[in-house]
């Protein structure tokens, strides 16, 4: 804990503070004033995801990261991504007449949102996050999420950046 | 503000420093530093490093000492009392003076005599006095001896 050992105005000869946490004193060095870049995230191009919800997906590839203007870029947790079903479970016909959850297909391109990365995620208080996977919960055009249920749990982040129905849907939040 | 143990090495982790890893079965991990971290993800056992809280734990070094030494187990006589013979009567025989002792014998040796006595006069003449009253009436008990009583 850093405390404040008297202010400027108690320097004398005899120097009070011989503790003195910080130095009161400003460096000569030019301050830097460019930020770092930080690489948050880590899902791109061709990244393969974890579906969680019960849409029927398994599996699905990132095509495009919603928020990036260009296609190199990176998306984290909390972010749209554009997906491609590599994997899906298969659709018998009667859940087809069913009308509760959509069922997604093999190749078919949907939205989702990631909720897990196995890239750190650093949250406001300053600690840092880390899955054993990359998962994504699928997403039609408005937002709303495809399936009805989530198995596993998703990162707490969510509700940052504004996935609140997510987050209340999901059995375990860390 | 939390502050958390480490799960490889058993330190306090204090807000803003250190990573937590969440595994494939949803088990958290919280480690202080890359060196916890890192060792982990090895599969290393911490019961066998030995600078690690688990480890010291178990081979005991540091504070365990003292509250090995406290658990010393001390087994503690109580007096009882019998069926015959309650707490109170058992410590007031074993208090009695040896003065007190020898009069009660002497007493107890008078009485068995004037028992004796009275019994064999009874003796003598048992047909003058057929039905009576024989002697006053002792238990058997009492001629046996008075002292070894209640």
């Amino acid at each position: 804990m850093r405390t404040l050992v008297g202010t400027n105005m108690n320097l004398q000869g005899a120097s009070l503070s011989s503790v003195s946490v910080g130095s009161t004193h400003k460096s000569t060095r030019p301050t830097r004033h460019y930020s770092r870049r930080v690489r948050i995230g880590m899902i791109g191009l061709k990244s393969t995801l974890n579906c969680i919800d019960n849409s029927g997906a398994l599996v699905v590839e990132c095509v495009n990261i919603l928020k990036n203007k260009v296609t190199n870029g990176w998306g984290s947790v909390g972010d749209e991504i554009v997906c491609v079903v590599k994997r899906a479970r298969p659709v018998s016909a009667a859940t087809q007449a069913s009308v509760n959850a959509v069922k997604v297909r093999r190749g078919d391109v949907r939205r989702a949102v990631i909720v897990r990365t196995r890239k750190n995620v650093r949250r406001p208080d300053g600690s840092v996050i880390r899955f054993d996977d990359n998962a994504a919960v699928l997403l039609n055009n408005k937002r709303e999420m495809l399936g009805t249920r989530i198995g596993g749990l998703v990162s707490a982040d969510l509700r940052m950046k504004g996935w609140g129905k997510i987050v209340s849907l999901a059995p375990k939040v860390v | 503000m939390k502050v958390e143990i480490d799960s490889f090495s058993g330190y306090r982790i204090y807000p803003s420093k250190g990573k937590l890893f969440v595994r494939g079965d949803s088990k958290v991990f919280r480690f202080a530093g890359s060196k916890n971290a890192s060792l982990f993800l090895q599969r290393k056992n911490p019961r066998k490093i030995a600078w690690t809280q688990v480890y010291r734990r178990m081979h005991k070094k540091g504070i365990t000492e003292e509250v090995a030494k406290k658990r010393s187990r001390k087994t503690v006589k109580h007096q009882r009392g019998i069926v015959g013979a309650d707490l109170a009567a058992i410590a007031a025989k074993r208090n009695q003076t040896a003065a007190v002792r020898s009069q009660q014998r002497l007493a107890a040796i008078t009485k068995a005599k004037s028992e004796k006595k009275d019994k064999e006069t009874k003796k003598v003449k048992p047909t003058a006095r057929p039905a009576g009253a024989s002697g006053p009436k002792v238990s058997k008990q009492q001629m046996k001896g008075g002292k070894g009583g209640r």
